[in-house]
């Protein structure tokens, strides 16, 4: 089986109850509610091959969650059809569980009250685990999310990144083959979200886990996926790799500049450069690689002034985002 | 997926609970104490009640103590058992269905053992006291069947109530009255209700199951209302499931919460 | 000044309410079943025992009950709702604000407590017309007896008050609401008059401040009688009293212990 993952033509709509304003309009939506349809997920298409790594990105409530819980039988689709390996979510929910895990961010699933490890023994029970196999992954999955001291503690005192690495390990107990990971970096410092992505792609080199990963972060897909599908008003703008996007989306490079003396203008005499923003001895230029080379821009600055920091970066994928949602391109003045 | 694996579930929530009551001890015995006590004064106003009147449609005290460790002991094992069903409402509104949605066993069954109230141990304790102060040991049998037979009716009408919250968006206040209505109707002697509110309380809000007809059974058995306890018990368990079911195409899992604000 | 700043904040208790219609519907269906089922049975009592139990005809005994049920429910879960904030402490938020929090807590559940027992009586009266017909009450009576079911709900609050703040040291709301409600229910004359009692039953239970807040002021309502009436206010008034100053002590040394340990 080539493709784990087969979605077609998927659509979901939900109904809103509109509420009157006062008593009046109190009274009035308990008797007669009156409804208004939102569109969440809007004919979407897409597959995924085994061991594939896909980032759904998209500003909040574009329907990137709505989009995986169908997937995972949670939600009923309107129309469409959904096939997880080989599996119809909403028909076989059951049998399907038995081979996806999922790690809902906002949505905890360990008991708050009681220690991690009696969390594990209750899904072993839940997942119909054979003692020998459950205790061989366990032990295994704490010393890969290193969680040996904290196994014993309540939930509730473990930090929110202890309380994250256990939450995936519940669900990996199973060795699911897709993990489909809602928002799992939600509320995390760096170094935690960095920790939890290093996770990820380790469990997807290892055990050729397919992942789902949603996220509004833009960083923690980059820096994970292979593949990027980006998700506004329901529907699919993008779908394709990673490196692709940056190749159509970004032909711009950005050259920060840090002058030994203080400089108020900068004239490069260039068509395709853009400065960004200006401090005091800051600039930060666009260069549009298309029409321009980076190593003529430098060189000409370079020229023009005594430099005392120069880096290159990517622009962040945000503005690539931005860009496709508002079709909107950056200006070829002249500067 | 089989019937055997969901026993084990059964098990470890159990052992989940008991772990849950040994970390909050003393909460836990109040908890009891408290229910086994709330209980016993409810049956004190039915004692003052009796020692004035004496007779209630062919109700006396002895029928309203049967009555009361029946009703007690069903909504005590459903409490223990099957605790998360005051929760159901809840559950949807705020889209915390999924949790059960994403795990290979059957959600409506998983989600009602997975939460185990201790006020509810207290309803037990007052119940077995009871029924050992009131019934003969040859009533016991029909006694216990009995109490399996309401248990499932106020798990059943449970989910019933707790199903409107897929059709109706928060429905925690409506399914608490409805279920509270219930405790009302089914702690009073049967006697009492005539013509329309009878056949109410043996269709609509099924009280009448829950404790009326098996205590008249005990104290006068016919094999035609034994087969209709039993009947109607069967017929609003699988109302339940199919009507959560049905629910279940509609929940939402609080995809619009944020939309609602 | 200070009536001016607590009358606001009862408003305001009360507008939040009528938001919630729905809430309105549910506590309406609910006190329906409930006088429903008194009405059953005290219908069955009546036909097979007299036309009048204890001084009671059933059209007192309806009316009795329509507002025993009124007053008790009126309330809602406030010792829950204390004693939640209380065990969390958020109780120290309302230390820096210049009102004290009972008298606070009074207004505010005042306002939609009133409320709740004009809705739960209107739909109790409209019950009890329809089984048992009206009863009669003299006109003068009527303001001693609305200030006797006023007192009533005050006295409901102060029990509430002072067992909500011992939540603080029982840790459990819940289990102190479900006694003290089950303590009302029937030693308080809710379920029904206390003159039904056992002889030294009914003069204990008559005796004990429970009958103050349910029994009383009902009785007063269906059987008027000036003497009782002077008797019952003034011992409303003292169980007030007590019980104020009882709620005042137990919030004091809980938020010395709050305050004490930081909160």
């Amino acid at each position: 089986m080539d493709h784990v993952i087969k979605v077609q033509n998927l659509s979901k709509r939900f109904k809103i109850k509109q509420k009157g304003k006062g008593v009046s309009g109190s009274i009035k939506s308990f008797f007669a509610p009156e409804y208004k349809l939102v569109t969440a997920v809007n004919n979407i298409s897409f597959s995924v091959k085994q061991g594939e790594i896909v980032g759904f990105i998209g500003p909040n409530g574009a329907g990137k969650s709505t989009a995986i819980k169908m997937m995972t039988g949670i939600l009923y689709p309107d129309q469409g059809s959904i096939s997880v390996l080989g599996y119809d979510p909403q028909q076989q929910r059951q049998e399907l569980a038995y081979h996806i895990g999922t790690v809902f961010g906002q949505k905890p699933q360990l008991w708050y009250h009681l220690p991690p490890i009696d969390s594990f023994n209750l899904f072993a029970a839940i997942y119909d685990l054979p003692k020998s196999e459950y205790e061989k992954r366990l032990n295994l999955l704490v010393r890969l999310f290193e969680v040996e001291d904290i196994l014993q503690q309540p939930v509730r005192k473990l930090s929110l990144g202890q309380r994250m690495r256990c939450e995936m390990m519940a669900s990996l107990l199973h060795k699911p083959k897709i993990i489909f990971l809602d928002e799992p970096t939600i509320g995390m410092d760096i170094l935690v979200r960095k920790k939890i992505r290093e996770l990820i792609k380790e469990l997807n080199e290892k055990e050729k886990t397919t992942i789902i990963l949603t996220s509004h972060d833009l960083e923690d897909v980059e820096q994970v996926c292979e593949r990027i599908v980006i998700i506004n008003n329901g529907k699919i703008i993008y779908d394709g790799p990673t490196v692709k996007l940056r190749e159509q989306y970004l032909h711009w490079k950005r050259i920060k500049i840090i002058f030994a003396k203080k400089t108020n203008e900068l004239k490069l005499g260039l068509r395709y450069c853009t400065v960004l923003n200006k401090g005091n001895d800051e600039f930060e230029i666009n260069v549009d690689t298309r029409h321009e080379r980076v190593q003529k821009v430098i060189e000409r600055i370079m020229s023009l002034q005594a430099v005392e920091d120069i880096t290159i970066i990517d622009p962040p994928i945000e503005e690539i985002i931005q860009e496709l949602f508002q079709k909107r391109h950056y200006g070829t003045r002249k500067i | 997926m089989g019937f055997i694996s969901h026993i084990k579930l059964f098990k470890e929530y159990l052992k989940i609970a008991v772990a849950t009551a040994l970390e909050y001890r003393a909460n836990f015995v109040i908890q009891v104490l408290a229910m086994a006590f709330n209980d016993a004064f409810l049956l004190v106003f039915w004692f003052l009640f009796f020692d004035r009147f004496k007779l209630i449609n062919g109700w006396a005290l002895e029928e309203l103590m049967i009555l009361y460790a029946l009703l007690t002991l069903a909504y005590g094992i459903a409490g223990v058992f099957f605790g998360n069903r005051s929760q159901i409402p809840k559950l949807i509104a705020e889209g915390k269905l999924d949790f059960y949605l994403n795990l290979p066993k059957e959600e409506l069954f998983h989600i009602l053992i997975s939460k185990s109230s201790s006020f509810a141990v207290g309803d037990i304790v007052f119940g077995l006291l009871l029924g050992a102060y009131v019934l003969t040991l040859s009533q016991w049998p029909l006694f216990l069947l009995f109490v399996v037979i309401s248990t499932s009716f106020v798990v059943s009408f449970g989910v019933l109530v707790g199903s409107l919250g897929f059709y109706f968006g928060n429905a925690e206040e409506t399914a608490r009255t409805l279920w509270m209505g219930m405790i009302s109707l089914s702690s009073n002697p049967f006697s009492i209700f005539k013509g329309g509110a009878r056949i109410i309380l043996l269709t609509l809000i099924p009280a009448g199951f829950v404790t009326g007809i098996p205590v008249e059974l005990l104290k006068n058995f016919t094999w035609s209302w034994f087969g209709i306890l039993v009947g109607a018990a069967v017929i609003f368990l699988l109302l339940s499931i199919i009507i959560f079911r049905r629910g279940l195409r509609r929940y939402e899992s609080g995809s619009m919460m944020t939309a609602r604000i | 000044m200070e009536l001016a700043k607590y009358s606001a904040l009862a408003r305001i208790s009360i507008g939040n309410n009528l938001v919630y219609v729905k809430d309105f519907f549910m506590s309406s269906l609910f006190i329906g079943i409930i006088l429903f089922i008194f009405i059953q049975l005290w219908t069955v009592v009546y036909g097979t025992e007299a036309e009048v139990i204890e001084g009671f005809t059933l059209g007192m005994m309806i009316w009795y009950l329509v507002l025993t049920e009124s007053i008790v429910t009126s309330p809602g879960r406030l010792i829950e709702d204390i004693g939640a904030e209380v065990q969390s402490g958020t109780i120290a938020q309302h230390l820096l604000k210049p009102y004290h929090y009972l008298l606070f807590k009074y207004v505010t559940t005042m306002g939609s407590t009133v409320l709740r027992f004009v809705m739960t009586f209107i739909i109790g009266a409209l019950l009890a017309f329809f089984f048992v017909g009206g009863i009669k009450v003299t006109l003068w009576s009527v303001p001693i007896i609305i200030l006797s079911l006023f007192l009533a709900l005050t006295l409901h609050y102060a029990f509430m008050a002072a067992i909500g703040v011992m939540a603080f040291w029982l840790e459990d709301a819940e289990s102190l609401y479900l006694l003290y409600q089950k303590t009302i229910f029937v030693f308080g004359g809710m379920f029904m008059p206390l003159d039904i009692f056992p002889a030294w039953l009914e003069s204990v239970s008559k005796a004990l401040p429970f009958s103050y807040v349910a029994y009383y002021p009902a009785h007063l309502a269906v059987r008027f009688d000036v003497n009782e009436a002077i008797s019952v206010v003034g011992m409303q008034i003292v169980w007030i009293s007590v019980l104020s100053v009882i709620a005042w002590a137990l919030y004091r040394f809980c938020v010395k212990r709050i305050t004490i340990n930081g909160g």
